[in-house]
């Protein structure tokens, strides 16, 4: 048998080593076996897949994916190491939670060295229910329970690392510790009792120390100095532990404060803004609505225009017939050639128009039909607001007021008080206007 | 188990037969999943056919 087929021999024969090992969990004989196989022969598939394995199974992840991704390369096809790698890529949200709890553990390595045990016990704490499977922070939480002497907490912990790693010299070190502290300290309890009296009295068992007198005092003196130190713990605390406290609270509500005046404020802002531009909206919502209004009206101008025109050209219509079409025509929103046609138009027929409009008015104002009147004296007053020397316009206002328009009567014959002064028309409308306010004056006396 | 060797680990809360500073200097870093190419590159990939070799070269 040549060298290179007895060295493969011992490969295999640590790897089954190692396999057997691994089978009843003990990781570190397993480690150790694999590790010795792989000296033989670093071509042991086998054993590297194992061996990354038995990493995995103690919370050593990266050490097994080490382990792994040098077997794919020294065999890349037909590789259970391709299986384990692709299974942790898959579950990149769980490797990415024990990755974290490593990089803990190895911050509570460097707080251990630097007397932050407090802080590090915490901290091993979280990292042991995160990555359960952990053996290292398994075994610094047991260390650092010890060492704040909580052998109960410190027990159940290496209970869980060895079952993680049955036989790691450390998880067992560090039970046979305890199991020595337990036996020191029942001979402890055994020597207090010696140093008692026990007897019986009827049903009950008396112990009684044999120094009585001194044990009593001493124990005074301790309570004494519990009861000193628990007083002293209470000023402490009222006096400098409460007030940075109440500062704090304090600080958290005016900050709070600050915070919802920014907010209001923002708010506020926010709704100046909103109603700008609520308000832009309907301004110009309301210029389109006039723009849409005087268009209507430029059009109606014009085809009133275009009509009274025709009507005028056919010479079968009356003027105040013309004159009723032309009057509903607004001669500032013509153009310039629309606004000269009106001219035109207005100066061929209102003359006309107003003259038998006046007549027919005034017929119907002396035979009291006001309503007829008021309807053509308004086309004449229309046409021309000084027609008959304000007589148009007089007659137009004492219609008003005789078919009891009031209002309408003193818009009209106010009008003529301002336009015909010291005349005899305003004479007439002042005393119309005169006899309109009497009659306003007496009809609250009267209902009085 | 680790006699105690100064004053200061009994004060400080460390058992009588435990050297807690001795203990803590056991336990090492881990290894973090972004330090694995770098662990690949500096495994030892010799073996005994590695060794063997060499030997035989010195031999020669």
């Amino acid at each position: 048998m040549d060298y290179t087929k007895k060295i493969i021999y011992q490969s295999n024969y640590w790897y089954n080593d190692g396999l057997r090992k691994a089978q009843i969990r003990d990781m570190s004989g397993a480690v150790a076996s694999l590790r010795r196989s792989l000296q033989y022969n670093r071509g042991n598939i086998e054993a590297r897949n194992l061996l990354g394995l038995v990493y995995y199974g103690r919370g050593e992840v990266a050490e097994g994916l080490v382990e792994w991704i040098l077997s794919k390369n020294l065999k890349p096809r037909d590789n259970l190491a391709n299986h384990f790698i692709n299974k942790v890529q898959a579950s990149a949200s769980e490797l990415e939670v024990m990755n974290e709890a490593v990089k803990q553990y190895n911050l509570c390595l460097v707080s251990c060295s630097q007397n932050g045990e407090d802080l590090a016990l915490i901290q091993l704490k979280k990292i042991v229910a995160s990555h359960p499977s952990f053996l290292k922070a398994y075994q610094l939480l047991a260390l650092l329970y010890i060492r704040a002497e909580q052998y109960a907490k410190a027990r159940q912990t290496l209970r869980i690392a060895r079952k993680l790693d049955t036989t790691n010299e450390m998880t067992l070190r560090y039970m046979h510790e305890m199991t020595s502290l337990r036996g020191q300290r029942l001979r402890e309890d055994k020597r207090n009792k010696e140093d008692a009296i026990e007897y019986s009295l009827g049903n009950e068992t008396i112990i009684q120390p044999k120094h009585g007198g001194m044990k009593v005092l001493t124990s005074k003196l301790a309570v004494m100095n519990v009861a000193v130190g628990v007083a002293i713990g209470i000023v402490l605390v009222w006096f400098l532990i409460l007030p940075a406290v109440r500062k704090s609270q304090s600080d958290n509500v005016n900050k709070q404060i600050v915070e919802y005046s920014e907010r209001i404020n923002a708010m506020e802002a926010q709704i100046s803004a909103q109603t700008r531009t609520l308000n832009q909206y309907r301004e110009s919502g309301e210029n389109t609505e006039q723009n849409a209004q005087n268009a209507a009206i430029t059009a109606d101008s014009y085809e009133n225009l275009m009509s009274v025109s025709n009507q005028y050209a056919s010479n079968s219509y009356t003027e105040d017939l013309m004159a009723d079409t032309l009057l509903n025509v607004r001669r500032d929103v013509l153009g310039e050639g629309g606004q000269a046609l009106y001219d035109d138009l207005v100066g061929k027929i209102y003359p006309i128009a107003s003259e038998t409009l006046y007549a027919s008015g005034m017929a119907s104002f002396e035979v009291a039909n006001y309503e007829n009147s008021i309807t053509t004296l308004d086309k004449v007053v229309r046409m021309y607001e000084d027609y008959n020397s304000g007589n148009a316009l007089l007659n137009l206002g004492l219609s008003y007021m005789r078919s009891n328009d009031k209002d309408n009567a003193v818009v009209k014959l106010s009008r003529v008080v301002e336009l015909f002064p010291e005349t005899e028309v305003a004479t007439e409308a002042q005393n119309a206007l005169n006899t309109i306010s009497q009659g306003e004056e007496q009809q609250p006396e009267n209902e009085g | 188990m680790y006699e105690s060797e100064n004053e200061d680990d009994r004060n400080r809360g460390g058992h009588v037969m435990l050297n807690y500073e001795e203990e803590l200097k056991k336990f090492k870093p881990s290894l973090e999943v972004e330090d694995i190419e770098e662990a690949v590159y500096q495994e030892d990939l010799s073996d005994m056919t590695d060794l063997l070799r060499e030997v035989m070269d010195q031999t020669k």
